[in-house]
Order: C-alpha cells, then structure tokens, then sequence
C-alpha cells in the first residue's frame, strides 16, 4: 500500500470511529455540555440551578430490543447502588416475550419488582410527572418518536456548534416528516430524571442524557395515553393512611 | 506529498473529532437535587400498590388525584423497544444516503 493510500486509509477509519455518537453517561457530563444530543435543535440548555435534575448512571442499550432493561437497569442502580445491574444482565435472564415488540409496561414492572423495586403502571399528567421527580424518583415513560432521535451514529465532526445546529434541523424536519406520514417511528422507553421551566432531562438508551421540551415529550406520549412507570425503594411498613389536607 | 480533496476533508473531519468537544464544552452548569424518597403509604394508594382493592384508589381519585392506574390489560398491551429490524432500516437509510452523497459529488 502507498503511503498516500495508507494515511488516506487511516484517515477514514477515524472518521468512521468517530462516527458513533458519544453518549451522556452521567450528570457530570451533563454538567458540561446540558445541550449536546438535545431533542431540541434550538434551546436545549439547560441553564442555572434551578433544573432538577437526578444523579442516575446511563447503561447504554446495545441490542435492539433491550431498551427496557437498560432503562431499567438505571433505575434499579439510582435506588439501590452504582452496578447493582446491568442492562444487558437482565436482558439476558429475560428478555422480552416478544422481542418484536420489546418489553410491555407489565414486563417493566414484573422485573422491577424481581429487583427489590415497588413499580407500578399509571398514567401521569404534567405535574404529576414533576412531583414524583421532585421526591426524588425518577419515571419512566413509552414514547413513540422518529427513529431518526435514536440512531447510535453519526456524522463526523457534528458536535461542533455550526454542524450540530445543521444536524438538528435536518433531524428536526425529517422528524416532523416522519411524525406527520407515521412512517419510520420506533416505540422506544425513556427515563424522566429531571426538569426546569420547559424541558425534562431524560435517560435515553442509546445515547444517555438528552433534553426535550415538555411539548415534544407530550407529543411523543401520546400514543401511549400518557402511560408510565412509577418506581420506588421497597415499601415502608404499613400504616394508618394519613388524612389530606 | 500533495495530497487530494478527499483526503483533505477526511483530515479535517478527523480534527474536529479532537478539536469540537475542548473548544463548545460549557462551563459546568451546578444543578438542584433531591434525595430520593420511597412511596408513602398515601403514594401507595394512588398508585394501585397498597393491599386495599382498586375502590380505595378511585376513592382517592375523587378527592381530586390526576392519577389513573392502568389495567393489567393495559399494561400488557403497551410495549416499547426497538426491533433489530429496526436498526437495519435505519442503516440502510443512513448507507444510501452516503451512496447518493458520494455520487452526486463525482
């Protein structure tokens, strides 16, 4: 091979390297760029101290229909320690009954309970969703999106400001494209870990700490008649319920 | 060594990959929390958990609660995950799109 042909080689298997996106793991990451794999192409910062936002780990989703126990899997280590589980363990021990389809909210909240978790299936309004946050409890959401938000590649160099700006309104349009035809959407399940005055923060699968405007997410969960899953540590011992106010 | 268009793109796309993250990182922005806190025994109530049976919980959903707890029916139909086929669709997308960018630019 000619020296040219050698570099120009070298060249492009970084390129191709770099082609996958780089996910958000943790909420120090966040921390230093709040914007980066946003939903929104404009305003997806998240400024001051305000935000809430819940220390969770991301377990990167790495088959497809596993998203489910890697959601999981982040919630069961927010409550009961760093490596607790892992994603791909309890997608190896059970997986979905129909892999098609991944993992139904009932799965969810069977194999959450297999993991020492109280989960329950409801449906949660705006301010609910913002009060279980603010106890500190992280919620997860099915969502049905464009597919075109959940690709684990990307192009290169667009993380810099003028390409990843390019990138969100070619992402956004072909995603309102794709939301109006209802071709290329995927069911997919996101963890709501935190929020400020119009956006949630959320553990995504496949790319980790991502933003999103309230009325995307309501957008998105639509399908789904606003259906998520509540988790907590186990239950206190019980008691006389108390009287409301 | 002169090098060609191609060439000169790939090096400077392989740069930004280094270059990007350093020079549009943010300062770290502080953030609120709170530490987590499990169910109440009200909590349990409200969402189907408790031992009473589901009047108890439409009891509390009359007081003026939002939350509707979902049937094991429900709860079983709505699923969500990306198929393997899925990613193979989303490959191919992406590989044509390459393919047509590649030919339009020779």
């Amino acid at each position: 091979m000619a020296p040219r042909q050698f570099v120009q080689a070298l060249l492009l298997s970084f390129c191709l390297a770099a082609c996958a996106t780089t996910p958000t793991s943790d909420v120090d990451a966040f921390a230093s760029r709040t914007d980066g794999n946003s939903f929104e192409p404009f305003r997806g910062r998240v400024d001051g101290p305000s935000a809430l936002v819940l220390p969770v780990v991301h377990d990167q989703q790495i088959d497809g229909a596993a998203c489910g126990a890697h959601a999981l899997a982040s919630v069961v280590n927010y409550w009961r320690g760093a490596g607790t589980v892992t994603g791909a363990g309890i997608f190896a021990a059970s997986p979905p009954a129909n892999a098609e389809r991944g993992y139904s909210l009932a799965e969810m909240t069977a194999l959450a309970s297999a993991q020492g978790l109280v989960a329950s299936s409801v449906r949660l309004n705006l301010p609910d969703l913002i009060r279980e946050l603010e106890s500190g409890r992280p919620v997860l959401v099915p969502v049905r999106l464009p597919s075109i938000y959940v690709q684990n590649r990307s192009l290169p160099g667009t993380d810099a400001r003028p390409l990843s700006l390019a990138r969100g309104l070619v992402m956004e349009r072909v995603g309102r494209v794709s939301e109006f035809t209802a071709l290329a959407l995927v069911d997919h399940y996101l963890l709501l870990v935190g929020y400020d005055r119009d956006r949630f923060v959320v553990v995504e699968p496949v790319m980790g700490y991502r933003t999103i405007s309230f009325e995307r997410l309501a957008r998105y969960r639509r399908s789904f008649d606003d259906a998520a899953v509540v988790f907590s540590a186990a239950a206190p011992e019980r008691s006389t319920p108390a009287s409301r106010s | 060594m002169r090098l060609s268009l191609a060439s000169v793109l790939a090096l400077s796309l392989a740069f930004t990959q280094v270059a990007a993250p350093t020079a549009f990182a943010q300062e770290p922005v502080q953030f609120r929390t709170v530490a987590p806190q499990a169910f109440t025994t009200e909590e349990l109530q409200r969402y189907g958990l408790s031992a009473e049976d589901a009047a108890e919980v439409r009891a509390l959903q009359e007081q003026g609660y939002q939350v509707r707890v979902l049937t094991p029916e429900e709860a079983s139909q709505y699923s969500a995950g990306i198929s393997n086929r899925t990613w193979w669709i989303i490959g191919a997308v992406v590989v044509i799109a390459a393919i047509v960018v590649a030919v339009d630019s020779d």
